[in-house]
């Protein structure tokens, strides 16, 4: 009899608690949003199933000893697995929209005005009781507005551990709501006439210019802003090896295997701070909204950007390439591309919000570097 | 740190945040113009073993392009005639 009872003692059943059943109930939303809804599925897959995970009672995952106990630590706490997806992203990136038009690099620092305007959110929410979040937590959640996940990752695993989860999740929600959050703001800022500006085809970039464009960045990342160095180097590197032409085998690991690979275990990793004690607490509220704040900001002042430099330029631009500036490639540079054709069935951005896109990848780094630089 | 103090922090890094992700990417702008008022500038004066292989080199990424161009383009094409002829 006694033995019946320590089995009984052992199963799950007798040890569920209610956090976290809660938490494995949100697992489960995860995998529901990733499966049946397709958000950004190659992230919210394993984030979700490692919250499963990280919520078994007994199991031990997140304790010392089991996996993503490792995992977290050998992969996030020390940044090292955002930096590897970074370099892979850098490989998959073609910045010849951007050297083609490096206008568009203005709309790419404009909409990192949704990082720091969600700084003063953060803040204020700390008037209302139960909100307690430092000026470094507040850095962290505002970076969601840069909607670039190995970004957010990395800044938070660096100011604000103890919101990681709640962060990597809301920014990759985020990414994946893109098609959602920003037409209607697109929409509100401009009329019909502006969505149908059509923009003049742009100019070949030559072999060299690709080269020494990663280059030039890791250059002056260099001479201004070293503390974005981890960011920017890693992502130089990979665009490196994929414009140089002369390691394609690197190229493609990075931008397919090794990219893979790190995504699992950082999914993992991600969910296994998905804990009850951590998240389930009014403050994750508080960033999911924060968060969603950052991102319209963004956009908004993309758009807004773009309807300013169109009135200076010489050549058109279209406002609707403005919100490609929030990064999140090549999702927001798809929706700018889709509301341009609601207007104007044969005017194709596309290409054109690429420019603003990449740039915004390297905006949200730089950005990143300044708050790393002056609140870390 | 009580909130008005926060706040004013808030302000400076809104101030310098801003300010350095423009200056940042304001010089990259003009680190890549002036990459592109002078780079294509050099390829005349390439000297004639370099262009030659350059031309090679162009030449072979072309043939390595057309076959999926072609295949684009012939497949849009029967799709039009199927469209047409329904």
């Amino acid at each position: 009899m006694d033995g019946l009872t320590t089995l009984w003692n052992d199963t799950g059943i007798a040890n569920f608690e209610w956090p976290g059943l809660v938490m494995i109930a949100v697992g489960c939303l995860l995998l529901y949003l990733a499966i049946a809804r397709k958000f950004e599925p190659l992230l919210l897959l394993p984030i979700g199933f490692g919250a499963i995970l990280a919520n078994i009672p007994n199991a031990g995952f997140t304790e010392e000893g089991g996996i993503l106990y490792y995992i977290y630590h050998i992969g996030i706490e020390t940044g090292v697995f955002p930096l590897i997806i970074f370099m892979g992203v850098g490989a998959l990136t073609d910045f010849g929209a951007l050297i083609a038009n490096p206008k568009t690099l203005f709309l790419g620092a404009a909409a990192q005005f949704g990082i720091f305007a969600t700084l003063f959110g953060a803040i204020l929410l700390n008037l209302i009781p139960g909100f307690e979040f430092s000026m470094q937590d507040a850095s962290a959640i505002a970076i969601i507005g840069g909607a670039d996940g190995p970004t957010a990752i990395f800044l938070a695993s660096k100011l604000a551990p103890d919101l990681l989860g709640a962060i990597a999740v809301a920014a990759y929600s985020y990414m994946a709501l893109v098609p959602i959050i920003q037409p209607p703001i697109m929409r509100a800022l401009t009329t019909k006439a502006q969505r149908e500006i059509k923009m003049e085809q742009l100019r070949p970039v030559s072999k060299k210019e690709k080269i020494i464009f990663p280059l030039a960045v890791l250059l002056l990342t260099i001479l201004f802003l070293p503390a974005a160095t981890p960011l920017v180097g890693m992502f130089c590197l990979g665009n490196l090896m994929r414009e140089s032409g002369v390691v394609d085998r690197l190229s493609s690991t990075a931008q397919n295997e090794l990219i893979n690979i790190v995504t699992i275990f950082l999914g993992l990793g991600v969910g296994s701070k998905l804990s009850a004690d951590k998240f389930l607490n009014i403050e994750t509220l508080g960033i999911l909204a924060l968060g969603a704040i950052a991102f319209s900001i963004g956009t908004a002042s993309g758009v807004l950007m773009a309807k300013l430099m169109g009135k200076f330029s010489k050549t058109p631009i279209n406002p609707l390439i403005g919100a490609a500036g929030v990064s999140a490639v090549p999702m927001a540079a798809r929706v700018a591309n889709k509301v341009g054709l609601e207007a104007n069935p044969h005017n194709f951005l596309l290409m054109h919000a690429m420019g603003p896109n990449v740039a915004g990848v390297l905006g949200s780094a730089v950005a990143a570097g300044v708050l790393l630089a002056l609140v870390g | 740190m009580d909130v008005t103090e926060s706040l004013l922090k808030a302000v400076t890094l809104l101030g310098l945040g801003m300010t350095f992700v423009f200056l940042f990417l304001g010089l990259l702008m003009i680190a890549v113009t002036l990459m592109a008022k002078y780079i294509p500038a050099e390829e005349p004066v390439i000297n004639k073993s370099v262009a030659q292989r350059k031309a090679a080199s162009t030449a072979s990424a072309k043939s390595e392009i057309n076959p999926k161009l072609i295949a684009a383009i012939t497949t849009a094409v029967q799709q039009y005639r199927k469209t047409a002829t329904v």
